[in-house]
């Protein structure tokens, strides 16, 4: 599976952003380029879990405006600034959800299920992939996570896991046990609805 | 959250729609709306926390009673003083300012008073002299005999040791006072024997010696000649007491003012 080439910096940009980072901290308006940078990561990452466009730009607004009140609180552990905004951006859905703001919405390509359908070994068909849709809405909100990251956004476990604040050798594990239990599901009650 | 709506195929976003929707600007525009303004900040806390600190200490110092440290220095003089003069213990001296023997734990001890002007200090001038009381004979006086006995036959509290012409301590002096018929005086019944003029000019300074209280014409002359505004010193003041005891008195010191 192909790496996000935005998120795995080399070294040498790793070090452009810190530089970023700390005029950022020094002035606010050092933060520019880091907005222009991320926005549409952001934008994309809030956009694929609700339905509302102008809801997702208020959102990522919200989340680069959290980000520069706490920029002083930024610790640099060797990983990109993104993973940083990612758990902000987490934390702001997930807010705007519960205040019922926006409707949580997992958006799939019929090209990512067939890819899921061929990592569960079965075949893809027109009732295989309705089988899978009715096990994703069985699945409990981390589950599905991870299933968007992993299988719908086409992220890599190093990635997930500076996300979801867990390892990599953690997020290769809970990913294998949501295709166990999607497995189990589709097997179980997918072609029953 | 298992209330979740599902799309299939959703049409992507294009990358310049999301581009038009940037705006860094309104961003910073609520950051400077949400950001805390100075009241809340740590460095308003400090600066006031360090002002309030600064005008209680200053106020403490300030708003202090004038005589407290008067009242410290007295207390540390007293603290300060010798033990052989303060311990009653040794039977040496006890020195008060009112001139009145100190009666420490029913002892009487032999009091010498001091006066703030230094204008009443009795200073021996001939250890030969058996009329003049020295310092050792003193000490000896009150190790050897009962100090009552001592105190009772000199009763020093009672002179106003300081000489004077025409009523006048120090300052500024005209020449009709200087010239006054009565000469070098004092308070009590200590007669002037002895004194010395010294002026000083452009020359260097000049002594002039008397054997009295009065000013000789030599000194007049020379006091005569003096301008206003010149300094004239009377030193080496010798008086004699009632009983015949020579004793060196407080030099002098005036301004001509005509």
């Amino acid at each position: 599976m192909p790496v996000n080439p935005i998120y795995h910096h080399t070294e040498d940009r790793l070090m452009q952003e810190l530089q970023w980072i700390k005029r950022a901290k020094d002035d606010p308006r050092g933060f520019e380029p880091l907005y222009n940078k991320y926005y549409e990561q952001i934008f994309r990452y809030i956009y694929q879990r609700m339905d509302d466009k102008e809801m997702a730009h208020d959102i990522t607004s919200q989340v680069f405006l959290k980000a520069m009140n706490n920029i002083q609180k930024y610790e640099y552990r060797g990983v990109p600034f993104a993973s940083w905004l990612y758990r902000i951006a987490k934390s702001e859905l997930y807010q705007s959800f519960r205040d019922e703001k926006a409707t949580r919405t997992v958006n799939v390509d019929t090209v990512n299920l067939s890819e899921m359908i061929d990592e569960m070994e079965e075949n893809f068909s027109e009732e295989s992939r309705t089988a899978l849709l009715n096990a994703i809405k069985e699945l409990a909100e981390d589950e599905v996570q991870m299933i968007e990251l992993r299988y719908f956004e086409k992220r890599s476990f190093k990635e997930i896991g500076d996300i979801l604040e867990i390892t990599e050798n953690n997020a290769k594990v809970k990913a294998h046990r949501v295709i166990q239990k999607m497995k189990k599901l589709f097997n179980e009650i997918g072609y029953e609805k | 959250m298992k209330n979740r709506k599902i799309n299939l195929d959703r049409p992507q976003v294009d990358s310049k729609e999301i581009q038009a929707g940037m705006n860094f600007g309104l961003v910073m525009t609520s950051y400077q709306v949400m950001s805390k303004p100075f009241y809340k900040s740590n460095w308003f806390f400090g600066t006031a926390g360090l002002a309030s600190i600064g005008l209680i200490v200053g106020g403490t110092f300030a708003f202090q009673d004038p005589n407290e440290s008067d009242k410290l220095l007295n207390e540390q003089l007293l603290s300060d003083a010798p033990p052989e003069v303060s311990t009653p213990e040794n039977k040496l001296l006890a020195i008060n300012t009112t001139g009145q023997p100190a009666e420490l734990d029913n002892e009487t001890v032999l009091t010498i008073p001091i006066q703030p002007k230094h204008d009443k200090i009795i200073t021996p001038i001939d250890q030969t002299n058996e009329n003049v009381i020295s310092e050792e004979q003193i000490s000896d006086v009150s190790e050897e005999q009962p100090k009552i006995d001592l105190l009772q036959t000199k009763n020093f509290s009672s002179m106003d040791l300081s000489p004077r012409i025409n009523g006048k301590l120090h300052g500024d002096i005209t020449r009709e006072d200087l010239f006054d018929n009565k000469g070098i005086t004092t308070g009590s019944d200590v007669s002037i024997i002895h004194f010395e003029l010294h002026l000083i000019d452009g020359l260097g300074g000049k002594v002039f010696e008397e054997e009295s209280n009065q000013l000789n014409q030599e000194m007049r002359t020379a006091l005569t000649n003096l301008t206003k505004g010149e300094t004239i010193y009377f030193e080496n003041i010798k008086g004699k007491t009632s009983d015949g005891k020579v004793v060196r008195l407080n030099p002098l010191r005036y301004v001509l003012l005509n």
